[in-house]
């Protein structure tokens, strides 16, 4: 039944990552393919429409894991308590920032609002990123199922590790930050025309 | 070229060596994942998918067909946490789904 439950969820993180990592790539390329605020405006109508649909994924993946291995999501919950929320907070702002950037027409405005929507799709490549490399790595964990350990520590490789300033962590947060790039330029090649289309 | 294949392509260029450092280092603080992931069909699996996932991508980059890419980069997170079941599944079920 276990395996079951981890099939599932990892199903859902697949297409989690698949759907919404467009838009981190998208965001993340937002100030490098846009040169002007018109070309900005049409990299962000390009996911405008299906953001939050992405999103709901990954609602999904913590709804099945609190369902179906709820101490998983105690430990996952304790153990990386201020990643998710940076996490959470990166989601949030990367919402509010495709939803009023573009509300009023002031240059100061819309260019907070894109550093907001750029900020926030790289810390979640980095977070992501690190996330799944702390995942292979294994999360240390006490007889009880409690994981405590610091959002950053040290680079050894043994030992009490972080969750960040490992090798192998920043590695993995390195893969997310070249990785979803490309991701978005596929997208944002087949979703785009006109300037950001052009050399 | 557009303008966003061609910074799409730069970062992309990492990707291979990175893939490549961090299954080294996988191997140095998890010693006994490759012995137990060789075994495993969805190791093989995923690897297959992300490799052919992966040139799928660098070949639609570079052929100016993204539309041929972009299964490759939609495929490829789906290759990876194949490959890496391994270490996402824990070796011991610690958590009990009736917990």
């Amino acid at each position: 039944m276990i395996a079951t439950w981890y099939g599932i969820v990892s199903l859902m993180l697949i297409v989690y990552v698949a759907l919404d990592g467009r838009n981190f790539g998208a965001g993340m390329l937002h100030w490098f393919v846009a040169r002007t605020p018109e070309e900005r405006r049409q990299v962000v109508a390009a996911i405008g429409p299906l953001w939050s649909w992405h999103e709901v994924w990954a609602r999904r993946v913590w709804r099945h894991i609190g369902r179906g291995i709820p101490r998983l999501m105690a430990s996952a919950f304790a153990g990386y308590y201020l990643a998710l929320f940076l996490i959470l907070w990166c989601l949030i702002l990367r919402g509010i920032s495709l939803e009023v950037g573009g509300h009023i027409n002031d240059r100061l405005w819309q260019g907070f609002w894109d550093f907001v929507f750029v900020f926030s799709n790289f810390l979640l490549a980095i977070l992501f990123g690190a996330a799944a490399g702390n995942l292979v790595r294994g999360v240390p964990l006490d007889a009880n199922g409690n994981s405590r350990w610091h959002f950053s520590s040290n680079f050894n490789v043994r030992g009490y590790v972080g969750l960040l300033d490992w090798l192998h962590g920043i590695h993995c947060s390195f893969l997310g930050l070249s990785y979803w790039p490309a991701h978005g330029a596929t997208y944002l090649t087949l979703k785009t025309e006109g300037p950001v289309h052009e050399p | 070229m557009n303008r966003s294949t061609n910074v799409g392509k730069v970062p992309l260029g990492a990707v291979v060596p990175l893939f490549l450092a961090i299954s080294v280092e996988s191997w140095v603080v998890r010693p006994d994942l490759p012995g137990h992931a060789i075994h495993h069909p969805f190791c093989w699996l995923g690897l297959l998918v992300a490799i052919v996932s992966i040139v799928m991508l660098i070949s639609g980059l570079s052929t100016h067909r993204e539309s041929a890419g972009f299964p490759g980069v939609e495929w490829s997170p789906g290759g990876l946490v194949g490959h890496r079941s391994r270490g996402y599944f824990p070796r011991d079920a610690l958590f009990d789904a009736s917990a």
